[in-house]
């Protein structure tokens, strides 16, 4: 039946159409009103994009966002790296390694968020008490500047795992051949590494940066469970805005508007990475 | 004779019979009802009277129970659904006056004026007028009552005794401005292993009660028109936070702040009434009804070791002022059973359950309760007074306008900015122009 | 020489994963001892090391109506969503593989874009048309909004199972003359078993762990345990001892998971990287 292929690609557009495109539609449509989830809904052309675009709060917001997603990725990428080459080496007991490795990926966002609330609490946490052994007087969540770092390294303790488990699949199913060879030349363990491992694996590298830079721009679970933005704006990002906007200030128009533009960056950003993965 | 005499009794019998069975606890039986609630106080005390309502009327209850600001944003929701809870936490200010605005509330008057809904005896009168009109709307002949009034609070000072003791040598401030300097001078003799006070330092527009609190306490006696509050001057076009009464609260505010501990920008109310609650702060200045928690066996530190007092006037010897707030119990027009969900709220609120619950919190709404010894007996004797003694001249942090949250927000901001090292007329200067803006 | 240089690379491997283990299992370690404290000895400075065990909070978490309701519903709505993700997936990925689709290429890059969509533009769209159609704060409403992240991440999964399958057999299917329904579930499903098992924990994992979209969409009847640990979140929520053993619980079967199904999960987060 020539139907047949379409037939069984129906379901999964149909699920996919009203899941992903209505969203859209709805919210960009929405996004030229004011709607205040009352029964006001005027329409008010671009109002909301230049205001969005003039308010010094949102470039704010989009600041925290950015600067959050670079460290985030930076730090889990690098680190995951180098885990996996260390674990790599290992033959005994790498199995157990890898699972426990594997543990903070499995739990969610909003279970991080309690774990290191109690372990970085100013007056209780186990942290502060020994940090207070070297002389630091801490404070995490409710430092202007330290609120942003503590949750970056949040996201490292949560994400790394990722990074971890796929470049250390990528480095096991390297061909041991040019390696052998490479040392009966006489290289060096990270002359291997650089010019042999890091290169074969450049597509998986290239793979998890896609993962890793959307997905902590969508960060939301470990802001909204510690400082919901604070203090003042130092860690409100996107997603959290956008749900202050609608959930406090009931203006859903407005926190549409926001989702729109942040969804026009996120899509940009995707095809962009489908481009250049094509020419990797 | 004798048979018209029997027919009399009978039917007097009867009569009374029926006028008695008007009304049946047990009318709605087998129901179940959902409450939305805030993790609070008065949550505490309904909780320790569920089952004995549940015996009493048969109607099963499902308790949800949030922390604050979590609560806030999914009351909003929750009254916006097709189906939405049979009770829940009424915040008696302009968040609720927005909600009746947009249709969302159950107006009550309904089953208040209806014998067969309401036990005699409720006494809705019983709550003084200032309180139930606080979700009274739109105001004026034909209005409906809204919310019940479960909790007041009126703003005054906490303080540790023995740290009072072990580093102020006993003395206590007479004026505002010793507050602030003997809370630092603890912050800083302490070396820092205390703070000097603890208040709410986290930025959201729910500060904007204990704010009111010393800000009325600046402004003293000069007199507040309604609706427009202190924050505007006779208009809504016409802001005054730069009035130098409003400046010198907003510093107050900012002042005890800087006796905080090093993390005060994230604290609402539960991290620093914890502190103070963990003996970790001299002074905290906010609402009165965490007075009962803090003599509980949650806290040891200050069990039997908290003093109450009003808020410190400005001059020595002069009349301390604060504000006053109310949480409430109310219903939304979504609500499913919504004759069960009267039960509950006639039932947590009447005269004989306010009392148990007020042991909770000690801001019990009804006057009666507070002529009540099982009330009053297991309160501390000097917070009653203290809290007495602010009632005298306490006023409403409430202003009923349309988004009065953004404006509250925009007042702790200045408050921030002040925190953070600017100038009160700067700051408050900023905050009226973007008072305007709004 | 050589033997002590390899011997070398291999402690130090050796000593970084001991310290990555450390630091992995010391923040949930802390968090259990946490959650068996009683209230008194939480709140203490310093924290106390020695102290009396009790249960007293998960106790409490089963007698909380709240919290034990959103257990079991996290359970439903994974379940729906895997097993609508799966079976959907499965049709999808056979068509791919085996038709020659014009517009695979762009189904492809739709399925990425939906995959990478923020969470939070679903919530307000899907928060009116669900009152209206009735699936708000439902199990199945719930699955259904999750199969824009789910079903792309499950298509590519079966899919680049699929293509492991030799040529030999798609011939042989031909062959025998089977009508594409009877390949599906008589040759295919059962060499992909493995597949659809990674797929399935993979799904059910980011499903149980989700929230943005939870906390939009659901309320009394259908909330899932990530909004029950999240109503002990204040801002400094007093209530460790339910902030803590709500986290435990909400961890536990992703842990077990992890410990027992590790293969399948590892397998696939690479298939799925690679071929995404």
């Amino acid at each position: 039946m020539k139907q047949t292929p379409y037939l069984f690609l129906l379901p999964s557009i149909l699920f996919l159409a009203f899941t992903s495109l209505y969203p859209i539609c709805y919210s960009i449509y929405y996004s030229f009103f004011n709607w205040r989830w009352g029964d006001e809904k005027d329409f008010i052309g671009l109002s909301n994009y230049l205001t969005l675009l003039t308010d010094k709060e949102f470039w704010i917001v989009i600041k925290n966002t950015f600067i959050f997603a670079f460290f985030a990725c930076f730090f889990e990428i690098t680190i995951g790296v180098i885990l996996a080459i260390y674990i790599d080496r290992i033959k005994i007991g790498s199995t157990i390694i890898r699972t426990i490795l594997l543990i903070p990926l499995m739990v969610s966002g909003i279970s991080v968020t309690m774990i290191f609330k109690v372990m970085l609490d100013n007056m209780f946490g186990i942290i502060p008490y020994f940090l207070s052994f070297v002389g630091i007087k801490s404070n995490f969540f409710g430092s202007y500047t330290a609120a942003m770092p503590t949750i970056i390294g949040l996201d490292i303790w949560w994400q790394t795992s990722f990074v971890f488990i796929i470049i250390l699949a990528g480095l096991k199913s390297i061909p041991n051949e040019p390696i052998e060879a490479a040392r009966m030349d006489g290289a060096s363990e990270w002359e291997i590494t650089r010019h042999i491992r890091l290169p074969m694996i450049r597509s998986l590298l290239f793979l998890v940066l896609i993962f890793r830079s959307i997905d902590t721009l969508k960060v939301f679970d470990i802001v909204w469970g510690t400082t919901a933005g604070g203090p003042g704006l130092a860690t409100e990002a996107l997603q959290t805005y956008a749900y202050r906007v609608a959930f406090s200030f009931l203006e859903m128009s407005k926190s549409m508007t926001v989702m729109v533009l942040f969804s026009i960056v996120v899509i940009f950003l995707t095809l962009l990475y489908s481009r250049l993965n094509k020419d990797l | 004779m004798k048979k018209f005499i029997l027919s009399i009794l009978s039917f007097s019998i009867l009569f009374s019979f029926s006028a008695a069975n008007a009304f049946d606890w047990k009318a709605h039986s087998g129901k179940t009802i959902t409450i939305l609630m805030n993790e609070h106080p008065v949550l505490d005390g309904i909780r320790s009277l569920i089952s004995e309502f549940e015996e009493d009327t048969g109607i099963k209850v499902k308790v949800n129970a949030l922390a604050e600001d979590l609560y806030f944003d999914r009351m909003e929701v929750n009254l916006r659904g097709a189906k939405g809870a049979d009770a829940h936490f009424c915040p008696m200010d302009a968040t609720a006056f927005n909600q009746f605005g947009a249709g969302l509330l159950q107006p009550l008057n309904g089953f208040l004026d209806d014998p067969s809904a309401t036990h005699p005896g409720y006494d809705v009168n019983d709550f003084p007028a200032g309180f139930l009109n606080a979700t009274n709307f739109p105001g004026g002949p034909g209005s409906n009552y809204y919310c019940i009034p479960m909790s007041f609070e009126s703003y005054i000072v906490f303080y540790n005794k023995d740290l009072v003791n072990k580093y102020l040598g006993g003395k206590l401030p007479e004026t505002m401005d010793e507050l602030i300097a003997m809370a630092n001078k603890v912050k800083a003799d302490s070396g820092g292993d205390v703070a000097g006070a603890v208040m709410r330092g986290l930025r959201t527009d729910t500060n904007i009660d204990t704010i009111s609190g010393l800000v009325f306490n600046a402004w003293g006696d000069r007199p507040i028109e309604g609706p427009y509050g202190v924050w505007f001057d006779g208009d809504w076009s016409k802001p005054r936070l730069d009035d130098p009464a409003i400046q010198k609260g907003l510093s107050d505010y900012a002042g005890l702040m800087t006796a905080g501990p090093s993390d005060i920008l994230s604290y609402n109310w539960n991290e620093a009434g914890n502190a103070f609650c963990a003996g970790q702060a001299a002074f905290f200045a906010d609402a009165s009804l965490f007075g009962p928690w803090f003599e509980t066996d949650d806290c040891p530190a200050v069990k039997g070791n908290t003093g109450y007092m009003a808020l410190p006037p400005q001059t020595k010897g002069g009349t301390s002022y604060t504000a006053n707030w109310q949480w409430g119990i109310g219903m939304g027009a979504n609500a499913q059973e919504k004759d069960a969900g009267w039960y509950f709220i006639q039932y947590m609120t009447d005269k004989h359950a306010e009392p148990k619950i007020g042991t909770f919190h000690g801001g019990a709404g009804r006057l009666s309760t507070w002529e009540n010894d099982d009330y009053t007996s297991t309160l501390n004797p000097d917070y009653v007074s203290a809290t007495l003694e602010s009632m005298k001249t306490v006023r409403t942090s409430v202003v009923p306008v349309q988004d009065f949250n953004k404006y509250a927000l925009e007042i702790m901001d200045v408050i921030l900015r002040i925190h953070g090292g600017a100038s009160s007329a700067d700051a408050t200067a900023e905050g009226n122009a973007n008072f305007q803006n709004m | 020489m050589k033997k002590i240089q390899k011997h070398k690379h291999l402690i130090s491997a050796y000593i970084v994963s001991f310290f990555a283990i450390a630091f992995t299992l010391l923040p949930i370690t802390w968090l259990f001892m946490l959650s068996i404290k009683s209230k008194g000895e939480t709140f203490t400075k310093p924290p106390k090391w020695i102290f009396d065990p009790t249960v007293n909070n998960y106790v409490k978490l089963w007698e909380n109506d709240l919290f034990k309701d959103t257990f079991f519903n996290s359970i439903y709505i994974t379940i729906i969503s895997i097993v609508l993700s799966v079976t959907i997936a499965l049709f999808a990925a056979y068509a791919l593989k085996i038709y020659n689709i014009k517009f695979k290429t762009a189904f492809m890059q739709w399925l990425l874009l939906a995959y990478m969509l923020p969470e939070f533009l679903f919530v307000l769209p899907m928060f009116t048309i669900y009152q209206t159609i009735g699936i708000y704060d439902t199990y199945v409403g719930m699955a259904i909004i999750y199969q824009v992240h789910v079903l792309p991440f499950s298509i590519w999964m079966l899919r680049s199972f699929l293509d492991e399958i030799p040529k030999e057999i798609d011939d042989a299917a031909i062959i025998d003359g089977c009508g594409p329904l009877q390949a599906i579930f008589k040759i295919y499903l059962p060499l992909i078993i493995p597949g659809i098992v990674a797929t399935a924990i993979l799904n059910g994992i980011w499903v149980w762990n989700e929230l943005a979209i939870a906390l939009g969409l659901t309320f009394f009847d259908s909330q899932p345990i990530t909004v029950g640990v999240a109503s002990f979140r204040g801002y400094a929520s007093i209530d460790w001892g339910g902030m803590t053993s709500s986290a435990i619980i909400a961890i536990l079967p992703m842990v077990l998971f992890a410990a027992f199904a590790q293969k399948h999960i590892v397998k696939g987060l690479t298939l799925g990287s690679v071929k995404g």
